[in-house]
């Protein structure tokens, strides 16, 4: 091999790593936050409000919401609550948020018209 | 000049093996969900995705969150089918909420005319379900845990709970007047080694109290029935198994005799325990 070949494919391969990551939008880098991040962790927590609405079964809402943003994962639910109300969302998705968000002790002022009224507790 | 263009060769390879490892770290999966699914595993997200569908009904909000979340190009029902599958093939299924929501993903595949191996794994009943397979690693000689016999106990019984376990059995106490053993299987639970869960359900997959259960054994046998763990379900009965012994069930008078099963070891999440069996028993057609 001809001196100077090591070399040279070190170069080229950094090289090529450093293209293949720009060219992958920071592929490489996985603790990038992108707006897509947050639609799909939002999304998220609408399905995990609308399964708790279903079942009402509160660890496994936990459990799953650990899962998609962690150790803050009330007070996310908070603050991903009050923006859809904000932001005047979808009022079903706002309401399985709601749901879940009652069921974790977070309910809010804004909140509150959200909630959907629980036949059990009207029955006299 | 050969040197040179050596070294400028070197270069080249270096620089397209640069890019082949920088694309092939990129996500399978589109963008958004690539870093949230590192925490939530796929089969998780295809079992949150079918039970807010059942909720909101919209299927192809649904499927897009499937894609959202699969390597692009990948079939969204035949994705469900695969992750219910493998959900399947778990202890997923021990509890009636898991099952319910296996049974929720079927329907989402199933509707697309996708199969899975989830509907041979799952018996064929309308309603909720036992599941019955065989999780189980094959068993070694020697057993080295043994739980004492026992069968379910009668001390906690509600007022209906105890009349009922009292009452005798009759054809009327269901629509059908005989029952067939729809299933027998083995699987592995640490939580509860050596232990013969026996359920009893209309073929709508509601529970039947009340009914008397037969285990026979070689110079033994025992009687119990089902409904007595009203929080296990009201068709629900257990009994705990001793290893070395072969045991056969049956619903005395009303249907046949199952096929001899035992325990014996099994691994459970590294942890060695006793093989438990399930039995489902519903009327005849």
């Amino acid at each position: 091999m001809a001196r100077g070949s090591l070399p040279m494919l070190l170069v080229g391969l950094l090289a090529g790593l450093l293209i293949g990551q720009l060219a992958g939008g920071g592929a490489l880098n996985p603790g990038t936050v992108d707006p897509q991040d947050q639609q799909f962790r939002d999304d998220l927590l609408v399905m995990i409000g609308a399964a708790y609405s279903q079942d009402g079964d509160l660890p496994a809402a936990w459990r799953r919401m650990r899962q998609v943003v962690g150790d803050a994962s009330v007070a996310t639910l908070q603050a991903t609550t009050e923006r859809f109300i904000a932001n005047s969302r979808n009022v079903q998705d706002i309401r399985f948020l709601v749901a879940l968000a009652k069921g974790l002790g977070r309910l809010t002022p804004a909140m509150r018209p959200f909630l959907v009224p629980d036949p059990a507790a009207a029955s006299p | 000049m050969p040197t040179t263009l050596f070294v400028l060769a070197s270069a080249l390879t270096g620089l397209c093996l640069g890019l082949i490892l920088a694309w092939s770290s990129l996500p399978a999966t589109p963008p958004g969900a690539a870093g949230v699914l590192r925490e939530m595993p796929p089969e998780d997200h295809a079992a949150l995705v079918a039970q807010a569908w059942s909720v909101d009904g919209d299927r192809a909000r649904a499927m897009e969150r499937l894609r959202a979340a699969i390597p692009l190009g990948t079939d969204p029902a035949r994705h469900m089918a695969e992750m219910a599958c493998r959900l399947a093939s778990t202890d997923f299924v021990n509890d009636s909420a898991g099952l319910r929501t296996l049974r929720k993903m079927q329907n989402f595949y199933q509707v697309e005319g996708q199969p899975g191996c989830a509907d041979t794994l799952l018996p064929s009943l309308d309603g909720a379900a036992v599941l019955l397979l065989d999780s189980s690693p094959t068993p070694r000689p020697s057993p080295s845990l043994a739980p004492p016999p026992s069968k379910t106990p009668m001390a906690i019984l509600t007022p209906e709970a105890s009349s009922a376990a009292t009452a005798v059995p009759t054809s009327t106490e269901t629509d059908a007047g005989r029952f067939e053993l729809a299933g027998l299987g083995a699987h592995c639970d640490a939580a509860q080694p050596a232990t013969l869960e026996v359920y009893v359900q209309e073929r709508d997959g509601r529970g039947i109290a009340a009914m008397a259960l037969r285990v026979r054994w070689s110079g033994g046998e025992d009687r119990f029935y089902s409904g007595l763990k009203p929080e296990r379900g009201t068709g629900y009965a257990d009994f705990t198994m001793e290893p070395g012994r072969r045991y056969v069930i049956d619903m005395p008078g009303l249907s046949g005799v199952s096929p001899e099963f035992e325990t014996g070891d099994c691994v459970d999440d590294g942890i060695q325990t006793l093989r438990s069996w399930r039995a489902l028993f519903r009327p005849v057609d």
